[in-house]
C-alpha cells in the first residue's frame, strides 16, 4: 500500500509539471503522514541534514569551478589543441571535436555546457569544411554526454552521496570508460568519414601542437589537481573541488583573462542558482529515501527479486531498460536520486560493485540526454544549430547506437570501470 | 520588493564566495601551517544550509527549478494553465506544510536551548532559515499562482536548455586567442 501510494503520488505530481524537488518532497510527506508515525518536525530535520552532508558540499564548488572554465575562450583553446593533434586524419575535424569535448568535459563537468561551448564553434567549422550538418550536429550532441562520465562529474557526487560510495573511487572509475567512449566515437567517425569521403586537414607542425598544448595546459591542470589531489590523499573530493574552484577563478581572471573581475559576482550568483536547484532536489530526495528505508521498500523489492532467483546479468538488463526509459523523460540527477536508493541494495545483494553500478547508471543517463522526448543535449544542439529537435534526434541516432554498444560493454565487463579505482585505492 | 531581490542575490553571491574561500583556507592552513580551525566545518555547513533554504524561493522567482513538462506541453493553452495552477497550488501546500513542521522543530530546540557543536551560539539561530525560507517559498509559489490565475505569463519550471544556450550569446573577447 505504502509503496503504491508513494510512487503514484510522485508520478502524478511530476506529470502535473511540479518541480521535481517539490514532487519528491510532497509525495514523501503525504505518504508519511498517511502511513507512518514520524512527526512533521522530524521530517523537516531530515531536510536540514542535507546541509550537513560534507560530500554534497563538493557540488557548489565543482559548479563554480566549471562556470569559470565554461567560456568560449577555454573551449577555443581545447579545440585548437585537439585539431593540431588529430586533425590530419580523414574526418579529423570531427574526431578533434570529440577530443575537444573530452577535454572540455574534464574542466566543465557538465554535458549541456560542453555541447554549447564546443559545439557552437566546431559545428559551424565542420559545415564550412564540407561536412554534412547532420553529421556534425549528431557527433557533438553525443560527444557532449561525456561531460557526466569524465570526472569531475556532479552526477557522480550525487550518486556517491545517495549511496555512501566513495566519490574519489567513482571519479577514478569514470576515467577509462570516458577515454574508451571517446575512442569508440572517433573510430565510428573514421569509418563513416571514409564512406562519405570527408576531408582531412594538413598535418599541424610540431610547434603548433606544442604551442596549442601549452595554451590549454592551464585549463587541463584543473583535472590534474582534482584527480591527483584525491588520489594522492591530499584532499577529500570536497576540498579538491574548493581548490579547483579557486584555481579556475585565478586562471580565468588572471591568466586567460576571459572573465573580468567585474563579472565574477555574476558567475558566483549563476553558480549559486544551479547549486540551489540541485540541492533543493537532493534535500527532498533524501526525504524520499528516508520513506523508502523506513518502509523497507528496497529490501522488499530485493527479497522478491532474489526470491525469483534472478541472476545478476538479468538484473542488469532490467536496470538498463528501466534507466533508459527513465532517461527519456527526466534529467540525470533526479533519476539517480530516485533510483539509486532502490537499485543499490538489490545490486549489493547480487554482488555487483557499487562503483560499477554507479558507472552503469551514469552511462545510461548519458544516453538519456540524447533520446527524445526529453533530452537536454538534443534541445541544446537544436538551439545552437537552429535545426528542429526532431532532425537533431535523427542526426544523433547513429552515434547513440555507439553509446548503446558502449553501455553493453560497460555493463558486462566490470573490469573497465573497476581496474583504476581498485589499483589506486 | 526590489530590496528583497537585492538581498537574495547579494546573500547567494556572498555565501558562494565565503564557502569556497573558507574551505580553501582550511586546506591551506592544514597543509602549510599545520593548523585547523575546529569551527570552519560547522560554519561552512551553516552557510550551505542558508544557501539552499534561503535560495530555493529565489530559484522559483528566476525559474531555476526543473521538472517534467512533457505532458503539460501536450495540452491546449487553457487546459495547461489550469493544470499549472493546480500544480502551483500543490507547491504552496508543500511549502506551508514544511514551514509549519520546521517551525515546530525550531521552536522545540529553542525551548530546550541546545548549543551548536563548535560555535558558541544557540543552535536554533542558524536553523531559523528553515521556517523563514519555506514561508518565502510559499509566497513565491503564490505569486506564480496569482499570475497564472490572472492570465499573465508565468511558469513553475525553468528551461534548462535555454539556460545552457546563454553561454553562446556571451560575446567572447576577440583577443583571447593571441594571449599565451
Amino acid at each position: 500500500m505504502t509503496i503504491a501510494a508513494l510512487f503514484i503520488l510522485l508520478l502524478v505530481f511530476m506529470t502535473l509539471g511540479m518541480p521535481i524537488a517539490v514532487a519528491l518532497g510532497l509525495s514523501s510527506i503525504l505518504t508519511i503522514l498517511m502511513f507512518a508515525q514520524d512527526s512533521l518536525a522530524s521530517l523537516t530535520l531530515k531536510l536540514f541534514e542535507t546541509s550537513e552532508l560534507y560530500t554534497l558540499l563538493a557540488i557548489p564548488f565543482f559548479i563554480l569551478g566549471g562556470n569559470f572554465m565554461t567560456t568560449g575562450g577555454v573551449a577555443r583553446r581545447m579545440i585548437r589543441f585537439a585539431n593540431a593533434c588529430i586533425g590530419h586524419f580523414r574526418g579529423g575535424l570531427a574526431m578533434a571535436s570529440v577530443l575537444a569535448c573530452m577535454l572540455f568535459a574534464a574542466v566543465s563537468g557538465s554535458s549541456p555546457a560542453t555541447v554549447v561551448a564546443v559545439g557552437a564553434i566546431v559545428i559551424a567549422g565542420m559545415v564550412k569544411a564540407g561536412y554534412p550538418q547532420n553529421f556534425a550536429a549528431g557527433v557533438i550532441c553525443n560527444a557532449g554526454t561525456l561531460g557526466i562520465l569524465i570526472p569531475p562529474s556532479i552526477v557522480m557526487v550525487v550518486y556517491g552521496a545517495a549511496t555512501e560510495t566513495s566519490v574519489g573511487k567513482l571519479f577514478m572509475a569514470g576515467v577509462i570508460p570516458g577515454l574508451m567512449l571517446g575512442l569508440m566515437l572517433m573510430g565510428a567517425i573514421y569509418i563513416r568519414a571514409r564512406m562519405l569521403d570527408l576531408p582531412r586537414q594538413a598535418r599541424a607542425p610540431l610547434g603548433e601542437i606544442l604551442k596549442a598544448g601549452r595554451d590549454s595546459l592551464w585549463g587541463l591542470l584543473l583535472i590534474v589537481i582534482i584527480l591527483g589531489g584525491i588520489y594522492g590523499g591530499i584532499f577529500t573530493p570536497t576540498e579538491a573541488a574548493a581548490v579547483a574552484a579557486l584555481y579556475a577563478f585565478l586562471i580565468a581572471v588572471f591568466v586567460y583573462r576571459d572573465i573580468g573581475m567585474k563579472e565574477v559576482p555574476k558567475v558566483l550568483l549563476e553558480s549559486g542558482k544551479v547549486t540551489i536547484m540541485l540541492l533543493f532536489i537532493v534535500a527532498n530526495a533524501l526525504l524520499f529515501a528516508h520513506v523508502l528505508t523506513t518502509e523497507r521498500i528496497p529490501q522488499t523489492i530485493a527479497e522478491t527479486i532474489i526470491g525469483w532467483g534472478m541472476p545478476a546479468w538479468q538484473f542488469l538488463v532490467v536496470v538498463n531498460i528501466l534507466l533508459l526509459i527513465a532517461g527519456m523523460f527526466m534529467e540525470p540527477t533526479g533519476i539517480i536520486l530516485i533510483m539509486a536508493p532502490i537499485l543499490f541494495p538489490i545490486a549489493t545483494r547480487l554482488g555487483i560493485d557499487p562503483v560499477h553500478l554507479g558507472i552503469i547508471m551514469v552511462v545510461n543517463l548519458e544516453i538519456g540526454m540524447v533520446t527524445p522526448p526529453v533530452g537536454l543535449n538534443l534541445f541544446v544542439t537544436a538551439g545552437i544549430t537552429k535545426m528542429s529537435i526532431l532532425s537533431v534526434a535523427r542526426a544523433a541516432l547513429p552515434w547513440t547506437l555507439v553509446l548503446l554498444l558502449f553501455l553493453i560493454i560497460i555493463t558486462y565487463v566490470p573490469i573497465i570501470s573497476l581496474i583504476l579505482p581498485n589499483m589506486l585505492f | 520588493m526590489r530590496w528583497l531581490e537585492y538581498l537574495e542575490e547579494g546573500l547567494i553571491t556572498f555565501l558562494m564566495a565565503a564557502m569556497t574561500l573558507l574551505t580553501f583556507t582550511q586546506v591551506i592552513a592544514r597543509y602549510v601551517f599545520n593548523y585547523s580551525f575546529v569551527w570552519a566545518l560547522e560554519l561552512t555547513g551553516v552557510m550551505f544550509a542558508w544557501l539552499i533554504f534561503a535560495g530555493m524561493s529565489y530559484g522559483v522567482r528566476v525559474g531555476a527549478h526543473i521538472g517534467v513538462d512533457a505532458a503539460v506541453k501536450l495540452l491546449g493553452n487553457r487546459t495547461a494553465r489550469v493544470v499549472e495552477s493546480f500544480a502551483a497550488l500543490l507547491c504552496i501546500v508543500y511549502a506551508l506544510i514544511v514551514a509549519f513542521g520546521s517551525y515546530q522543530y525550531v521552536y522545540k530546540i529553542y525551548s530546550v536551548g541546545i548549543l551548536m557543536q563548535d560555535i558558541p551560539i544557540q543552535s536554533w539561530i542558524p536553523r531559523i532559515i528553515l521556517p523563514l525560507g519555506f514561508l518565502l517559498l510559499a509566497f513565491r509559489f503564490g505569486q506564480i499562482l496569482w499570475r497564472l490565475a490572472t492570465g499573465q505569463e508565468a511558469h513553475l519550471l525553468g528551461d534548462e536548455a535555454k539556460e545552457a544556450l546563454k553561454l553562446k550569446e556571451e560575446p567572447t573577447p576577440a583577443t583571447s586567442e593571441v594571449r599565451p
